[in-house]
């Protein structure tokens, strides 16, 4: 680890598909802080097709914001900080070019294969198909499906060590017919990982050889009952970078330049989160909603997940969302009648067009709903994936088969959550934080007490791979910094029911204030509260009703505030909705005035 | 924030360009550096590999996987018809008979004793490639690419559906705007690239293509009706693949759109002239837009700004305006508050009906 003292200046950038974000860090009063940013384009596409174009460009952008000269006369970057120039450390994260794209090989969908998954998605990459011995689809598909994806790699895994070694010998066979093509360096072999039954790394190596670059690691799965994804994890990392990055246009300049191997995008943010996590001793859940995707993370138990909805998104994958979810389950979020076919019209128009933003509010209501319902799908997908393992004796039936539905298995759950952070354009740059905060408690639907918080700059990235050689440096500009504190959401759990008395909050301010309010099954209300100013929450929930500390029981906890205070949302777990469409639209309006993030005359409350 | 207007689509009466012409696979190129060539010619071919189909073979016949290379009667890159035997195997001492045979026609790709598989491939299909532009052959890429410089009328629309083809352009209801109804569709119209200025219904787009009209390229259409169409919610982000029975483009987007005047007027141009037409849209990552590609037409070649500039002509592209056109008045260097509540760069525009309003730089397409 670098030295903390021997540092003064730090730039980071981060290549994103769309967007090259840099950002400055220095050290004032002893301590690292966020000062500048700058951004511009990503150049890995025609016509510059080099990624370091658009980094020296954001970093003209960060001297200019800055007044640091970064970059000399001869474009390279100035090194070390002295008199008011340069840098000390420069690190990088990238999802340019759409980041690290993998296909994954297992011997059994829900066993082998789902390991290497989160092998792949804990790595950073997006998953871009599965195959397995048990897929449903025939194998003939599978093969076609594998030619025409151009994978940046392949992890095949199956069997346990000294167990089945057919079914993994036939996926190495069914890769090496369908010979699938890199997607960068034509002409290089396609890396592919082994990380299955050693018994059988000789056979793989026989079919595979000559096809691919092949890279035996340790059993991703060596016994059923236990994952040992760390060493896939590791090796798809280094690959990345020496046989990926190295082929992007321009990257192996980029990756000459930093001072620490350049990190997927996501797989930085997850080791921040991990960071926070384990700072806050609670359990965290962060989602980046973009365009066209939703990274969703969370550190629940000690445990780090991470899942990609590659569909889920609210400009490019606009469209999807809408057909995942249905007209019906986006509509529901609007205070207004909308015609359908304008509704549809208006979100295809988004996907087709998905640089516009919203001009009218009607417009941003709709975008928001969408949100919302991404979001909802994302965390659905991110809870089935995050269970415990499955193919052990215990789950299994009288006949062997895999028993247990993913969500009631789902290590997260939205009680465990301590706090949400919110990423991603349509959260981070809402008109007023109280509207990101309804978005986000609208989609997750947390219970008891819940932190908001946004990362407006998007810089978990940043400090992920910072954290790398200056982990307390990292967390600590993490907090100060990066995080805006939004609220809080105390929701309870329980038989909540329309009009019946659900839950008494009172909110004693440190001036000596206090505000009490009781609230009944259906009912939602806002205690302001500054992110600045510390309070003690009284909950006092009635029969049957929880709020944390078991059914009936009264809770205390010192708690900060935001934007939108202390919201308390008593419309129950699933939220109900009122089933006439008048007064759904009623209700929804309501919602939205009593949390703050619309005034009365703007949505008719 | 976005400080860059979306730069406009490519819309022109004559615009020279290149495009590289690609074999998916490995194949025969049959034009040459300097050849002209019509857009009709075919300027390469390949054969593309059949599909892959595994026969589980060991299984089938109840033996050992290791066995399996024993029992074969064929051998890896031997040609087998359907029904001919591949393996067989005898049991009970000799009195019991199993074989497997080919499910089809093909070549044998492999043959395992470890997984006890028999791979045969599908007879490759032959392709052809035309060269889709009228023009002159710049450059090769030796059994795998052409690229042809072209002068060429060019209408590029936002959104399409279906691949390439090609056809005369054929006009529909003398060019009057408003939504299009089956009514207007005639039996002349088969092999057309039929155009209509205002929005399509999914009924006239159903008749089209029982007339078998080549294309239809409109305004918009109702989101409703091109799930209608296409039978499914299509991905409208990346298309090309689609076979809903003609190549669909839209060049305003979904709803009841009249198409610009620009992309009319070139439209109208051609009208009985020869033109390729594609609906591959890909909306990210290496930006596709569907197109209509015909001779060069008289008139000013003009391509759009690519940098926003007082007096510059910009078209709206979402909100009440839709569509509408104008000239940028001012540029306010700081963001402004919209209606929304959120802060943006923004145009004052005046629009051509005399209206004078602010559009955020995001909702401007550079004409």
């Amino acid at each position: 680890m670098r030295s903390a003292e021997d540092v003064s200046v730090v730039v980071v950038t981060d290549c994103g598909s769309t967007t090259t974000k840099a950002i400055l860090l220095e050290r004032i009063d002893g301590a690292l802080r966020q000062t500048h940013r700058g951004e511009a384009p990503t150049t890995v596409e025609a016509p510059v097709e080099d990624v370091t174009a658009g980094v020296i460009a954001s970093l003209r952008e960060l001297s200019d914001a800055s007044g640091r000269r970064l970059i000399d006369e001869n474009g390279e970057l100035i090194r070390p900080a002295r008199n008011g120039e340069g840098t000390d450390l420069y690190l990088s994260t990238s999802s340019a070019g759409g980041g690290l794209q993998m296909m994954v090989a297992g011997m059994v969908a829900r066993i082998s294969a789902e390991s290497a998954q989160r092998a792949a998605l804990g790595a950073g990459a997006i998953v871009a198909d599965v195959v397995a011995c048990d897929d449903e689809r025939p194998l003939h598909e599978q093969v076609e499906r594998v030619r025409r994806l151009r994978p940046d790699m392949v992890l095949l895994a199956g069997g346990t060590d000294g167990g089945a070694r057919v079914g993994v010998i036939e996926m190495a066979e069914l890769l090496a017919a369908a010979d699938p093509r890199p997607r960068f360096g034509e002409g290089f072999r396609l890396p592919v990982v082994y990380a299955g039954n050693r018994d059988a790394r000789r056979q793989v190596a026989n079919v595979l050889g000559e096809r691919a670059e092949l890279f035996a690691v340790d059993n991703l799965r060596p016994v059923v009952d236990r994952e040992n994804l760390d060493p896939a994890r590791e090796k798809i990392h280094d690959l990345f970078l020496d046989h990926v990055m190295r082929q992007a246009p321009g990257f192996s300049r980029l990756v000459d330049w930093t001072d620490a191997p350049v990190m997927p995008t996501p797989s930085a943010v997850g080791a921040m989160l991990e960071v926070a996590a384990e700072r806050s001793r609670r359990a965290v859940l962060c989602v980046d909603i973009g365009g066209a995707t939703t990274d969703v993370f969370s550190v629940v138990d000690g445990v780090y997940g991470r899942t990609v909805s590659a569909n889920q998104g609210v400009s490019y994958s606009a469209a999807n969302v809408l057909a995942a979810a249905g007209r019906e389950a986006i509509e529901r979020w609007l205070p207004f009648a909308m015609d359908a076919g304008a509704l549809r019209d208006a979100v295809m128009n988004k996907t087709i067009r998905p640089t516009t933003i919203p001009d009218t509010l009607e417009d941003l209501l709709v975008e928001q709903a969408l949100a919302r319902e991404a979001l909802r799908l994302s965390f659905e997908q991110h809870r089935a994936f995050s269970t415990g393992l499955k193919g052990g004796r215990s789950d299994r039936n009288i006949d062997g088969g895999l028993v247990g539905g993913p969500l009631d298995r789902s290590r997260v759950t939205p009680e465990k959550i301590g706090l949400i952070v919110g990423s991603g354009g349509v959260l981070s740059h809402a008109p007023r934080n109280a509207q990101t905060a309804a978005m986000l408690i609208d989609a997750f639907q947390p219970t008891g007490v819940t932190r908001l918080a946004k990362d407006s700059i998007f810089m978990m990235p940043h400090l992920g791979v910072l954290a790398g050689l200056l982990r307390e440096e990292a967390a600590l500009v993490l907090e100060r910094d990066c995080l805006e504190e939004i609220g809080v959401c105390v929701a309870p759990l329980g038989r909540v029911r329309r009009g019946r008395p659900c839950l008494s909050a009172t909110v004693e301010r440190a001036g000596g204030r206090t505000d009490r309010e009781r609230l009944s099954g259906g009912e939602t209300y806002r205690f302001p509260l500054a992110g600045s100013e510390e309070a003690l929450l009284v909950l006092e929930p009635a029969r049957g009703i929880d709020v944390g500390a078991g059914r009936g029981h009264r809770r205390e906890l010192r708690v900060s505030g935001g934007d939108c205070g202390v919201a308390v949302d008593c419309r129950g777990r699933p939220i109900a909705f009122p089933e006439d469409h008048a007064e759904r639209r009623e209700a929804v309006a309501r919602w939205l005035s009593a949390i703050g993030a619309y005034r009365d005359e703007e949505i008719g409350a | 924030m976005t400080q860059m207007s979306s730069p406009g689509l490519e819309i022109s009466p004559r615009v020279v360009f290149s495009r590289w012409r690609r074999l998916p696979v490995e194949g025969e190129l049959l034009a040459s550096v300097g050849d002209d060539v019509e857009a009709d010619d075919v300027v390469a071919r390949a054969d593309l590999p059949g599909p892959l189909h595994p026969v589980r073979a060991a299984g089938a016949l109840g033996i050992p996987r290791a066995e399996l290379p024993r029992r074969t009667v064929v051998e890896e890159g031997d040609a087998v018809e359907e029904r001919q035997l591949l393996a067989s195997s005898r049991a009970l001492w000799g009195l019991l008979r199993s074989e497997v045979r080919a499910p089809m026609s093909g070549i044998v790709e492999s043959i395992s004793d470890v997984t006890g598989q028999i791979v045969l491939r599908a007879a490759p299909r032959p392709i052809e490639l035309r060269a889709y532009l009228g023009g002159k052959v710049t450059g090769v890429e030796p059994g795998r690419a052409v690229e042809i410089e072209t002068s060429s009328s060019l209408v590029q629309g936002i959104v399409g559906l279906g691949s390439e083809t090609a056809g005369e352009v054929a006009v529909l209801a003398g060019g009057e705007g408003g939504t299009l109804g089956a009514g207007a569709v005639r039996s002349e119209h088969a092999g057309a690239v039929v155009v209509a200025r205002g929005g399509i219904s999914a009924e006239a787009v159903d008749r089209l293509r029982e007339v078998g009209a080549a294309a239809v390229v409109a305004g918009g259409i109702g989101g409703d009706d091109l799930v209608r169409i296409a039978g499914r919610e299509p991905n409208i982000a990346a298309t090309g693949d689609e076979r809903i029975g003609l190549t669909l483009i839209l060049t305003e987007g979904f709803g009841d759109l009249e198409m610009s005047r620009r992309a009319f007027a070139v439209l109208s141009g051609l009208e009985g002239k020869r033109v390729s037409a594609c609906g591959t849209t890909q909306v990210r990552a290496g930006v596709v837009r569907p197109e209509v590609i015909g001779p060069p037409l008289q008139g000013e070649a003009s391509t759009p700004s690519r940098e926003a500039a007082l007096g510059v002509r910009v078209r709206v592209v979402r909100g009440r305006r839709f569509g509408a056109t104008g000239i940028v008045e001012a540029i306010p260097e700081r963001p402004v508050e919209l209606p929304t509540g959120a802060r943006a760069l923004a145009y004052e525009v005046k629009l051509d009906d005399g209206e004078r309003t602010l559009v955020p730089r995001a909702n401007a397409e550079l004409v």
